[in-house]
């Protein structure tokens, strides 16, 4: 009885995560996940007395980056049909911006919030000297600029340096914040070919091209670390 | 006999050496300047540094550096080094602390792997540039390095006066690393030559 259980909420849960097949359409989806560098795991696994390794799981103190719990990784699709012109949304405090990364494309909107107590002037700098500037912002209004550039990007206030926000810009980007462990879903993709990225700021990305097909779901589960963003960066 | 040659030999030899050091030192400047930012705004460190006019004169030797880890910090967690040079990350924590270095910036792209205490790992600069290195276990372990043609550079933690001492006599070009991406600096070319005495001023400007 308890077997015939397990394998109905296996298969219950097995559907639930799996898109609908649409017809002339496809979808990708799958996990998002970050963890540490492998070795080490491969010294927690061991099991030492390391300090950080229990039954080859790595504790994490508040000291040290947990990967389980980290938020803000990015999934992100590339093609040139994706419509841009989303609205984003960033709120400034005294001290913080409420996210420390965002993935956009060009032609998005990008307010942002001021809930400090200072009037602040926002900026978007690129790589090079290119930069957008926003009219200054009272406390309590918003202000709003359509992003013009491509690649990673910084948003500041020239008055308060603590207030940062990277941002990656590609064209043709549409993109989805998640927590490790996730869940995420691209559905009624139009066929062709696509790229995909999974982005997370003080990590860097990994990036995949994609073949959606009419009637298919591409499942592709992904997980962050250096060693597997080292890797994909040196053999793409 | 002997004792009175050897004398007479050092005698020379320092004298050489004086004679040496005092023409070298001729020929070297101390720059001394100023720097402002637009608005009176205080920027945090600001590198200034020379580059020469005929980048064809540039000849830099490799240097070594070395950054520190105790306390899960990067010390210093600002370097300044030129293409050539050798950067070694040292775990001295004093005690059972693993560090995992890794940068993926257009500087340069590393993975030290797993650093145990004790361990010395290296990399080596080949080009100019900016870029960020953290420790991926630990969450405020945050480093900045930047590759510049010169070891003629002053970091200012804030804006005023600054000097860099015993610069060569030639043509040279100020320039000025802003970390606030709002800012920047328009270089400007100076002539050192043994007659000047060179005070500049540098204004911070928004883009």
């Amino acid at each position: 009885m308890t077997k015939f259980i397990i394998t109905i909420l296996i298969f219950l849960s097995a559907c639930s995560s799996t898109p609908e097949i649409v017809p002339g359409k496809g979808a990708i989806y799958g996990t998002i996940s970050a963890e540490s560098h492998k070795d080490i795991i491969a010294k927690a696994s061991k099991d030492d007395g390391s300090g950080y390794g229990i039954n080859g799981e790595v504790t994490f103190t508040k000291e040290m980056v947990n990967y389980r719990k980290l938020k803000e990784l990015y999934v992100c699709l590339i093609n040139p049909y994706l419509k841009s012109g989303k609205d984003h949304l960033l709120i400034a405090d005294d001290d913080k911006m409420s996210h420390r990364s965002l993935a956009i494309t060009r032609g998005d909107k990008l307010w942002v919030q001021n809930n400090s107590s200072k009037v602040l002037t926002f900026f978007l700098a690129g790589q090079d000297d290119s930069i957008q500037v926003y009219s200054p912002v009272n406390p309590g209004k918003r202000s709003v600029i359509e992003v013009e550039q491509e690649g990673t990007l910084e948003l500041g206030s020239d008055e308060n340096e603590s207030l940062i926000t990277t941002l990656f810009s590609r064209a043709g980007l549409i993109s989805q914040m998640h927590s490790s462990g996730d869940e995420y879903i691209f559905k009624n993709l139009d066929p062709g070919q696509y790229k995909i990225l999974f982005w997370f700021w003080r990590l860097g990305f990994i990036e995949k091209n994609i073949t959606i097909k009419a009637g298919e779901n591409i499942k592709l589960n992904q997980v962050l670390s250096v060693d597997k963003i080292m890797a994909n960066k040196n053999d793409p | 006999m002997f004792s009175i040659s050897l004398n007479k030999n050092k005698i020379l030899l320092y004298t050489l050496l004086f004679l040496f050091s005092v023409s070298t030192l001729a020929q070297a400047h101390h720059l001394n300047g100023k720097i402002e930012v637009e608005g009176g705004k205080t920027l945090k460190n600001l590198i200034i540094y020379l580059e020469p006019a005929d980048s064809s004169k540039l000849k830099l030797e490799p240097k070594l550096h070395k950054i520190l880890q105790k306390g899960r910090q990067f010390n210093p967690d600002l370097l300044v080094v030129s293409p050539g040079d050798k950067v070694q990350f040292l775990n001295d924590e004093d005690r059972e602390i693993d560090h995992n270095i890794y940068s993926l910036s257009r500087l340069k792209n590393f993975d030290l792997g797993l650093g145990e205490r004790g361990s010395v790992l290296d990399i080596t600069i080949d080009k100019n540039g900016a870029g960020n290195f953290y420790c991926s276990v630990h969450k405020l372990m945050e480093g900045r390095m930047i590759s510049l043609n010169t070891r003629y550079f002053t970091i200012l933690e804030r804006p005023g006066k600054f000097i860099l001492p015993n610069i060569p006599a030639g043509d040279w070009i100020v320039k000025v690393f802003v970390f606030h991406r709002r800012y920047k600096v328009v270089p400007v070319t100076i002539t050192l030559n043994a007659a000047s005495h060179e005070e500049i001023e540098l204004k911070v400007v928004k883009k």
